[in-house]
């Protein structure tokens, strides 16, 4: 499994433009608000909704200043599925 | 040949802005954007919602000025000109005025089609809306706080070749969203008004022919066809890449709020030639220019379907 990292992340300044100044974005039903102040995320690997959204600017970073939330997306890791085994070769019964 | 320019520009000019007068209210832009007059030019137009959509309100005590519930909408216009040219030696000649007639015809009509294109930006590049997110996106907000999507997933067999039993089906499902969403006013919206709102954007030609045989057959086996003339059908040439399988679909009801706001700050004036030019390369341009402002607006009043 990836070890873990902690991202920055804010929105540009197209969204801070907006009345709202803030954005939402979906990460398999959690619904995360991000805006001006930055939002620290702990993961192994970012999830493609926040890593692909051009809106977002992202950093990674040491460690989250003392007594912010970070929010988790760690994924448990996933168990390997044991491997198909070779099926064994058709045998013909004999008559 | 400065008369003769002139004499040119007095009669094209005219046909110029009525070709524009004549065609802009036909075009597609009063069911994508809500039109809002600016003159005063500003570079900058900040709108209230209230401004667009004020609400009666029972007078109790002092008068209340309708604040938008979303802060204000900051719009920036920006200048758009159309500019064709023509030979010098026609002038001479003596068919520079047919020249100019047939051009500054071209250049009225590019205006009021060029105006809509704008607008549809908002929904081809589903540009950043209002509340900081996509213009298509699922998590945009509703004023009570609920979370809302103007995305709906639907299933097609092929999803670049769906059949019109799957379009049906997701013109419904959109229909039903879109009056899902449509909380933004306090108002009473008929059904025959939503059916005559309706514009569906296509994006290639297998989908525009699924939905076109939606709007154009009598029946399907002994089933009415519900949705015979039921909404307009247009097509997107310019897809951008990877939409190309998407439907968006727009409910303009009457003096409604549409996707775009669209800030007239000042419309074209008239033909302008420039002679500058003529003495290098002989041609002389013409053209009309005018100062237009968009922004994406109310994503309530559009769905798009996403087929897997």
């Amino acid at each position: 499994m990836k070890e873990p990292k902690i991202y920055k992340i804010r929105v540009t300044g197209e969204v801070l433009e907006t009345p709202n100044a803030t954005r939402r974005v979906d990460v398999d039903g959690q619904v995360v608000t991000f805006g001006r102040e930055p939002v620290y995320v702990r993961a192994a690997e970012l999830p493609p909704q926040l890593a692909d959204d051009p809106y977002l600017r992202i950093e990674m970073v040491d460690s989250a200043p003392p007594d912010v939330e970070v929010i988790e997306f760690l994924k448990p890791e996933r168990v390997q599925d044991p491997a198909p085994t070779a099926a064994a070769p058709a045998t013909r019964k004999r008559s | 040949m400065l008369s003769d320019l002139k004499s040119i520009a007095v009669r094209a000019t005219p046909i110029a802005l009525d070709i524009y007068d004549k065609t802009d209210p036909t075009t597609l832009l009063p069911f994508v954007a809500v039109v809002v007059s600016d003159p005063s030019l500003a570079e900058e137009v900040n709108l209230e919602w209230a401004a667009v959509f004020p609400e009666l309100r029972k007078w109790i005590g002092d008068r209340v000025a309708q604040q938008g519930f979303a802060g204000k909408l900051k719009i920036r216009p920006e200048l758009y000109e159309v500019t064709l040219d023509f030979d010098s030696i026609d002038i001479e000649r003596g068919t520079a005025l047919i020249q100019a007639t047939e051009k500054a015809t071209r250049i009225g009509r590019a205006f009021a089609v060029g105006k809509v294109l704008l607008a549809y930006r908002v929904l081809r590049e589903n540009q950043l809306t209002y509340d900081g997110q996509d213009f298509f996106d699922n998590a945009h907000q509703h004023p009570d706080g609920t979370l809302a999507s103007n995305l709906v997933n639907v299933v097609r067999a092929d999803p670049a070749a769906p059949d019109v039993i799957e379009v049906r089906d997701e013109l419904s499902a959109a229909v039903d969203r879109l009056m899902a969403n449509s909380i933004l006013r306090d108002e009473l919206v008929r059904s025959d008004e939503v059916r005559k709102g309706l514009v569906v954007f296509v994006r290639s030609q297998k989908v525009w022919s699924a939905y076109e045989k939606l709007r154009t057959e009598k029946s399907f086996g002994a089933d009415p066809n519900l949705w015979q003339n039921a909404f307009e059908l247009v097509r997107d040439f310019r897809p951008k890449v990877g939409t190309e399988n998407t439907v968006d679909v727009v409910l303009a009801t009457p003096n409604g709020p549409r996707p775009a706001i669209f800030v007239v700050s000042r419309e074209p004036q008239g033909l302008k030639f420039d002679q500058s030019k003529e003495f290098a390369s002989r041609y002389i341009p013409f053209g009309m220019d005018a100062m237009y402002g968009v922004t994406p607006a109310f994503w309530q009043t559009a769905v798009r379907v996403l087929p897997t």
